[in-house]
């Protein structure tokens, strides 16, 4: 055999074994892909069961009825950190929800209550598995109506800023906004309408953006013809409550600050909360 | 308003430098007739020319009128004009 015919003869194989060496990294890289949308969708559909758990929805809790005009719900666990850093601020809130005469309720997982949290005034305590009321995550604070309607949903651990809104809402005053917490659905008639009185909603948004979807009791005056136009709606004295539930945290303070700039004193706001870090797996699993 | 249409228009209008009107919109109208009068009213306006240290080239905006009948006396309230706005609201002319 001459080295050309030896050559050959090892050409082929070294061909071959590359040709499949690289059917098995195509095999490789395609197994890892599919795995890893496997996985991912996992991941999705895993979180699923949370979303029915949402501003103006229903709070379901087995046994629980919410006959307060409105209760402080608070839902936490002792193996979430966020939860544990969160305990002094929980603390207050109940102290203030109770002096304002506010009905509070801790939700947490059996046996997993923080014991600092064991000794507060709360008006109701449910040990209960999260998964089945399908919590946003630890910690949590929802304000709910005496409808089970959720009006205010803060998760995860609360920034100062957050923690003062949350604080002031309890007592109706002025509060402000965070934009994490989109509005995506339909406004129901029934929301927060006990809330409102006989008070003016306003919504601050452009005209186009008011018609497409609005509170029903709102009436539209956008940000720069607030000033001038409010006079044609109320008077100085008049209750007013601009729907910040759809607009950014800024536009909010703004207008509550122009308002107040030609005399408009009674002016609240209507705010759905914040979503900040919270616990999801390992805490309610 | 010989219709007994009431209500607040308002327009968006625009200004060249030299004071002439570009264009107008109608943002909200109680009546769509009003709305084709207010145009018309409207292409008449005419500002100061901007001086020439002025940088803009064009000047933007919003108009407000406010139609009523008062014992079916037609009436029409420039908002912008804040005395006339207060007279209005005077006038328990409130939406």
């Amino acid at each position: 055999m001459s080295l050309d015919e030896r050559t050959n003869k090892t050409k082929l194989p070294v061909s071959s074994i590359r040709r499949t060496l690289s059917t098995l990294t195509l095999i490789l890289i395609g197994g890892l892909l599919l795995h890893g949308s496997v996985h991912l969708h996992a991941r999705i559909t895993a979180r699923k069961p949370y979303s029915p758990f949402t501003v103006y929805s229903e709070i379901k809790i087995p046994g629980v009825s919410f006959n307060a005009d409105n209760t402080l719900v608070i839902i936490t666990d002792s193996n979430c950190h966020y939860s544990r850093d969160s305990i002094l601020f929980h603390q207050s809130l109940v102290r203030q929800a109770v002096q304002l005469g506010i009905a509070s309720m801790l939700v947490s997982p059996p046996k997993r209550t923080p014991k600092e949290l064991l000794s507060v005034a709360f008006t109701k305590h449910v040990e209960i598995d999260l998964t089945t009321i399908k919590a946003p995550g630890t910690p949590s604070v929802a304000l709910v109506s005496r409808s089970a309607r959720i009006v205010g949903l803060w998760v995860g651990q609360l920034g100062k800023s957050e923690q003062t809104a949350l604080l002031t809402r309890l007592d109706g005053d002025m509060h402000t906004i965070h934009s994490g917490d989109r509005l995506t659905g339909v406004f129901p008639t029934s929301m927060v309408s006990h809330q409102l009185g006989g008070s003016l909603l306003v919504d601050l948004r452009a005209r186009a953006q008011f018609q497409a979807q609005h509170h029903p009791r709102a009436i539209n005056i956008p940000l720069d013809e607030l000033q001038l136009l409010m006079p044609l709606y109320a008077t100085p004295g008049a209750s007013i409550t601009l729907d910040c539930s759809v607009i950014e945290s800024g536009m909010c303070s703004a207008a509550i600050g122009m308002l107040k700039d030609v005399s408009y004193v009674n002016v609240k706001a209507l705010d759905r909360g914040a979503s900040s870090a919270s616990c999801f797996k390992g805490a309610i699993r | 308003m010989a219709a007994g249409i009431q209500g607040l228009l308002v327009a968006e209008i625009e200004f060249d430098r030299r004071g002439r009107v570009l264009r107008s919109t109608m943002l909200a109208t109680p009546d769509e007739k009003l709305a084709r009068a207010a145009e018309v009213c409207l292409a008449r306006w005419q500002l100061q020319p901007s001086g020439s240290e002025d940088r803009s080239e064009v000047r933007k905006g919003k108009v407000f009128f406010w139609f009523s009948l008062a014992a079916g006396v037609p009436h029409v309230f420039l908002v912008n004009d804040l005395k006339q706005r207060d007279a209005l609201v005077a006038a328990g002319g409130r939406l």
